[in-house]
C-alpha cells in the first residue's frame, strides 16, 4: 500500500506528541509548536480542507526555520542543538508525510529521538515513557500494512515481549566497549553543591529532594560517622568561601587500615565533587585525591556511576605543609571591630602556647554559642558580607548551618587556629535497613573543621543549636519538620506525608536495582556474571557460554512465539485413526477429502478387505470417545 | 560493443534465472507457499533501520548509556523476529488462479487470486515484474485482484507474477513468483460511432427484400417511427439517411433477426479497427438480446444470441490473425 489517509497521519500526530512531550525539557517548546502546527495542517490537506504550500516556499521556510531553531537554541550545548535540529527535521516531515517511504522515515527519526532522550534522563520512569513513545512509533510502522485497532497493538506488545529473552540474552553478551570517540555532552545540569557557597546557598538546596546519590554499606555505619564530606572551602574574601588553589592539587591519600566498605551509586552531575566518608580510600579507581582530602570524580562527563570506597581508620597525626596552615588562619582585613572583640573575650585567659590551646579555644566558642539565644532556621535573613557575620552572631542569632560554620571559622582563624569550612550531606534516608542510603540535595549540610595541632577535627556547630537536626534530617526532625512543610512545594509535601511513604521507598528501592543492574551494567560487572557463570557451569569457555546464552535467549523467544502450551495433543484414537489411514494410503487406498468416514470403509471393505476390520475399530472407537461422552 | 555486451549480459542471466526459477518454483494451477518457494530479503527500509540501529549501539556506547544499548538490542531482536514473523505470514497459504482472464483491451484486466489458508496473510500485493502497462493491486477477502492494463489483444502467456508481502513493519519483503501455467485472451476495444458491418450486407438488399429473405424468420411488417428505447438494430438506416426521420422496421412473430456479421472492412479503417467496431456491435447485439452468426478470417461462429454467443464471438476476434498473415 502507498498511498496514505488521514488515519495515518492521526497516528504520526499521536506519535509526535509523544516524542515532544518526551523532549519537553531539552528542545525550545516554539519548535514543538511548529511541530503541531505542521501535522494539524497535513491532517488538514488529508482531510481535504486545505492545499500543501507550494516547494519553494517549503524550502524557504525551512532555512528560515533552521536559523531560527539554531538562534533559539544559541545557547544550548552542541548536543541539545544537535537534538533540535533532528526534532526540526522530524517536525517537518509531516509536510512531505505522501508515501510510505516518508512514514518509515519518521517512524526512524522517532526512534533516534527516543534515544536522545535517554542521554538525558535514565530514570525508570524516564524510561518507561520512552518505551511507550517507542512503541508508539513502531504500531505507526505496523498501521502501513494493517488497519490499527486494539488487538493489533495487543498483538505488536505480545510480541515486544515475546522478544524479552532474546534481547536480554543478547543485552548481557553484547560486549561493552569504552567510547569510540568522544560524543557532545548534553546539557542536563545538576544542581546541588556548588564550588562556590554564599551564605544561605544551601538554604536553597534545601527546596529540593533531587536525588544526589546512593552509597550500600557492607556493614551498617554508626550514626554521627555520616557526614558526606563533599567539598573543602577555604578561602573567604568577605563576601563568598572558595577552593583555593593549594587545596585542589592531586595527592596520594594516606593509608591507614579500613574499618568499613561502601558503594556509591551517584547520580550524573555536572561536577566533579564526591561526596566521602571522611577518611576513605577508592576501590578499583574513577577518582582522584586532591590535597584538602576530598575525592573528584575522574572524566569530563558525569553519567549515573558507582565507585568503590574503603572507608578508613582515623589517622591520629598527619602531615600538613606550615605554609598551608597559615593560609587557613587568613582572614579578609575588614573585620567588624565586634566581631574581632567577641574573639579577644573568647580567647581570653587561654594561652596559645599550650598544645590543647585550639580545643580550649573551641570549647570556650561552644560554651558561648550555648549561652546565647541562637536559633536553628530554615529561613534565615539575609547576612551579606562581614557586616553580616556580626549581623548573624551579635544581633539576629538564627541561622542555618552555612552560617553556624562559617561564623566558627572565622572566630577559630581570629583565634589564630587553622580553619575551614566544609559542605557536604548529612546523613541521608535508609533505603534498606542499615545497608542502603539515599541522600538527597535536602540533605545539604555544612561544617567546619580545625586543626588541633596534629590532626583535622571535624566540629559541626549545627548540632550545639539543633542537635535533632543532626540526628534526624528535615522532614523528621522535631525542629525542622514544620518549617521544611512550609517552605518546600506542595507535591513534594505530599510525596512525604506517611501514606506515601511506603510507596516513595518501594519505588526508590526499584530505582535503586534499576540503576545497579540496568544502567551500570558495564564491562566490569558483565565479566564478573561470567565468571560466576563459568564457576557455576565448568568445563566450558567463555564463547560457549556466550553462543549458549543468545541460543537460550533465542529458544525462549522461540517458545514464546510458538506458544505450545496452546496446541492440543491429539488424543490416542485420532492417533489411531490416522495411523489406520496411513496404513490403507500405502496400499493406495486414499480417503477423499470430505469423505465420510462409513463411506471410506465401505470403499476399504472392497479394495483392502484384510485391512478393513482394524480400521472399523479405529473408526468405532474414535465415534465413541467423540460423540459418547 | 559495451553496451551489447551488457545487453548480452542481462539476457545471459535473464534466461538463468528463469531456468533457476523454472527448477525452484515450477508452474502449476495452484502453489502451496512453502520453504521451498518463498524467498525473503530486507527491505530498503530494513537495511537502514539496521544500519540506524549500529549507529544508536554506538550512540548508547559512546554515552556509556545503558538504555540506548537495550532500546538498541530490543529492536535488534524485533529485526530478527520480523523476519519469522514475514516468512510466516505467507508460508503455508495456497494461491491458485480463479479463472482463466478475459478482458477487453482499454479495460484493465482483472485476475482473481484466491488464497486458501486458516489464517489470511496480511498486506499482501502481487506484481507482475515484466508487464509493460500499469497495473494495481486489490486485496479481497479471501481473494487478491490484479488489474492488468492490456495493450494488445490476442492471447498472451500470463508471465510470472510476484506475490508479496513486507509485514509486519516492512522490514523484510517475503515474496514468490508463481507460475499458473495460464493464456490470457484480451480482446479487441469496441469502437463506437460506426455502422454494424452486418448493415452493408443487409443494406445490399433491399429492406423489402430482406423482409421477405428466407433467413429472416418473421415477416416485415413496414415502417413505424421510431420511440426512444427501441432496439437500434432495428432502425431503417436507409430511411434515415435519405431524410425521413427516425423510423424502426416492425416485424411481426419473432422479434429478432439473425444478422450475419463478418470482419469485411469498412472504408477507412483498417483491420484491427475493424475488429474493434465489431467488438462495439457483439456486445450491442448481444445486450439487446439479437441474434447473430460471425465470421471472421476462416473462422465461422453459428448463430446464436445471449451472453455465451458474445464471449465465443469475442474469443473468435481476440484470436482473429493480424491481417498481415
Amino acid at each position: 500500500m502507498n498511498s496514505l489517509n488521514s488515519s495515518h497521519i492521526r497516528m504520526s500526530l499521536l506519535c509526535y506528541s509523544a516524542t515532544a512531550l518526551l523532549l519537553l525539557q531539552q528542545v525550545p517548546w516554539l519548535l514543538l509548536l511548529v511541530g503541531l502546527a505542521a501535522g494539524w495542517w497535513r491532517l488538514r490537506v488529508m482531510q481535504g480542507l486545505a492545499t500543501l504550500p507550494k516547494p519553494r516556499w517549503v524550502k524557504l521556510s525551512l532555512v528560515l526555520l533552521i536559523a531560527l531553531v539554531l538562534w533559539l537554541a544559541r545557547s544550548f550545548e552542541l548536543f541539545d542543538k544537535l537534538v533540535s535540529l533532528v526534532m526540526l527535521g522530524y517536525s517537518l516531515k509531516y509536510i512531505e508525510l505522501h508515501k510510505r517511504r516518508d512514514v518509515e522515515m519518521f517512524s526512524l527519526t522517532g526512534l533516534f529521538l527516543v534515544a536522545f532522550s535517554l542521554v538525558f534522563s535514565s530514570q525508570p520512569l524516564a524510561a518507561l515513557l520512552a518505551a511507550i513513545v517507542a512503541f508508539l512509533h513502531l504500531l505507526l510502522l505496523l498501521s502501513l500494512d494493517v488497519k490499527i485497532s486494539f488487538n493489533w497493538a495487543k498483538r505488536l506488545g505480545l510480541w515486544l515481549l515475546a522478544i524479552a529473552p532474546l534481547a536480554i540474552a543478547l543485552f548481557i553478551v553484547a560486549p561493552r566497549l569504552a567510547p569510540l570517540w568522544k560524543m557532545p555532552t548534553p546539557s542536563s545540569a545538576q544542581t546541588g553543591l556548588s564550588d562556590v557557597v554564599r551564605p544561605g546557598d544551601i538554604s536553597q538546596l534545601i527546596r529540593s529532594d533531587k536525588l544526589m546519590f546512593r552509597a550500600e554499606f557492607s556493614r551498617a555505619p554508626e550514626p554521627d560517622e555520616l557526614y558526606w564530606r563533599a567539598m573543602v572551602l577555604d578561602e573567604f574574601d568577605g563576601e563568598q568561601w572558595t577552593r583555593s588553589q593549594i587545596a585542589q592539587q592531586k595527592q596520594a591519600p594516606d593509608s591507614s587500615s579500613a574499618i568499613n566498605q561502601y558503594q556509591l551509586l551517584l547520580e550524573p552531575a555536572s561536577q566533579a565533587w564526591l561526596a566521602t566518608l571522611n577518611p576513605s580510600q577508592v576501590r578499583g579507581g574513577g577518582a582522584n585525591y586532591v590535597a584538602d582530602g576530598s575525592w573528584l570524580r575522574e572524566g569530563e562527563s558525569f553519567p549515573r556511576q558507582i565507585l568503590n570506597f574503603s572507608q578508613l581508620e582515623p589517622p591520629t597525626s598527619s602531615a600538613v605543609p606550615p605554609a598551608y596552615l597559615h593560609f587557613l588562619t587568613r582572614l579578609p582585613q575588614n573585620i567588624t571591630p565586634k566581631v574581632s572583640e567577641l574573639s579577644e573575650y573568647l580567647g581570653s585567659g587561654l594561652s596559645p602556647r599550650t598544645p590543647d590551646y585550639p580545643k580550649q579555644v573551641m570549647a570556650s566558642v561552644q560554651q558561648w554559642f550555648l549561652s546565647q539565644q541562637f536559633r536553628y532556621t530554615l529561613s534565615p535573613p539575609a547576612y551579606p558580607g562581614l557586616l553580616g557575620v556580626e549581623r548573624f552572631l551579635l544581633d539576629q542569632q538564627s541561622g542555618f548551618c552555612v552560617h553556624y560554620a562559617q561564623s566558627v571559622v572565622i572566630l577559630a582563624r581570629l583565634q589564630g587556629i587553622p580553619a575551614r569550612m566544609v559542605t557536604g550531606f548529612l546523613g541521608g534516608e535508609w533505603e534498606q535497613q542499615d545497608s542502603l542510603l539515599a541522600v538527597r540535595n535536602y540533605d545539604a549540610h555544612a561544617w567546619m573543621e580545625y586543626w588541633d595541632g596534629e590532626r583535622w577535627v571535624r566540629l559541626d556547630p549545627t548540632a550545639w543549636i539543633a542537635p535533632d537536626r543532626v540526628e534526624n534530617n528535615l522532614q523528621q526532625s522535631q525542629a525542622t519538620a514544620e518549617q521544611w512543610q512550609s517552605i518546600s512545594a506542595w507535591s513534594q509535601k505530599i510525596w512525604y506525608t506517611q501514606g506515601f511513604n511506603q510507596m516513595r521507598l518501594w519505588l526508590a528501592q526499584a530505582d535503586y536495582w534499576w540503576a545497579k543492574w540496568v544502567l551500570n551494567f558495564d564491562h566490569k560487572r558483565q565479566l564478573n556474571l561470567f565468571s560466576q557463570l563459568l564457576a557455576w557451569l565448568p568445563g566450558s569457555s567463555l564463547l560457549m557460554l556466550t553462543a549458549g546464552m543468545i541460543l537460550l535467549g533465542l529458544f525462549a523467544t522461540v517458545l514464546l512465539m510458538a506458544k505450545p502450551w496452546q496446541w492440543r495433543l491429539p488424543n490416542k484414537q485420532v492417533i489411531a485413526l490416522k495411523w489406520q489411514c496411513w496404513l490403507l494410503a500405502r496400499r493406495g487406498v486414499v480417503r477423499d477429502k470430505g469423505e465420510s468416514f462409513n463411506h471410506f470403509l465401505k470403499r476399504v471393505e472392497q479394495q483392502a478387505p484384510q485391512r478393513a476390520l482394524a480400521l472399523a475399530q479405529a473408526i468405532n472407537s474414535y465415534n465413541q470417545k467423540r460423540y459418547q461422552p | 560493443m559495451k553496451f551489447t555486451l551488457l545487453e548480452a549480459f542481462k539476457q545471459w542471466k535473464g534466461v538463468r534465472s528463469a531456468a533457476w526459477l523454472a527448477k525452484r518454483v515450477p508452474s502449476s494451477g495452484s502453489l502451496r507457499l512453502t520453504r521451498k518457494n518463498l524467498f525473503i530479503l530486507p527491505t530498503r527500509f530494513g537495511w537502514g533501520f539496521l544500519v540506524a540501529l549500529v549507529v544508536m549501539l554506538m550512540m548508547g556506547s559512546n554515552y556509556q548509556n545503558n538504555l540506548i544499548i537495550a532500546l538498541g538490542l530490543w529492536l535488534l531482536a524485533l529485526w530478527l523476529v520480523c523476519l519469522v514473523l514475514c516468512h510466516q505470514n505467507l508460508s503455508g497459504n495456497t494461491v491458485s488462479l480463479l479463472q482463466r482472464p478475459e478482458g477487453q483491451c482499454d479495460k484493465p484486466l482483472r485476475l482473481l487470486l484466491n488464497i486458501v489458508n486458516h489464517k489470511q496473510p496480511h498486506a499482501l500485493a502481487a506484481e507482475i515484474k515484466s508487464w509493460p502497462g500499469k497495473q494495481a493491486y486489490e486485496q479481497l477477502d479471501g481473494q487478491l485482484a490484479l488489474d492488468l492494463e492490456v495493450k494488445q489483444r490476442g492471447r498472451q502467456l500470463l508471465p510470472r507474477i510476484s506475490l508479496s508481502s513486507v509485514f509486519p513493519l516492512g522490514l523484510f519483503r517475503c515474496w514468490t513468483v508463481a507460475d499458473f501455467n495460464c493464456e490470457l485472451l484480451a480482446y479487441p476495444a469496441p469502437l463506437a460511432g460506426f455502422a454494424c458491418p452486418s448493415q452493408e450486407w443487409v443494406e445490399a438488399h433491399d429492406v423489402e427484400r430482406a423482409a421477405s429473405d428466407s433467413q429472416l424468420q418473421s415477416e416485415f411488417a413496414g415502417l413505424k417511427a421510431y420511440r426512444s428505447g427501441e432496439r437500434k438494430s432495428l432502425l431503417a438506416w436507409k430511411q434515415f439517411a435519405a431524410g425521413r426521420g427516425l423510423q424502426t422496421k416492425a416485424f411481426t412473430g419473432n422479434p429478432s433477426i439473425d444478422l450475419h456479421l463478418s470482419d469485411r472492412r469498412h472504408s477507412g479503417l483498417n483491420y484491427e479497427q475493424t475488429l474493434s467496431v465489431l467488438a462495439f456491435w457483439l456486445r450491442q447485439l448481444a445486450q439487446q438480446q439479437q441474434s447473430f452468426s460471425l465470421q471472421v478470417g476462416a473462422k465461422q461462429l453459428a448463430s446464436g444470441s445471449g451472453h455465451q454467443q458474445l464471449k465465443a464471438g469475442l474469443r473468435l476476434l481476440a484470436e482473429a490473425p493480424s491481417s498481415d498473415e
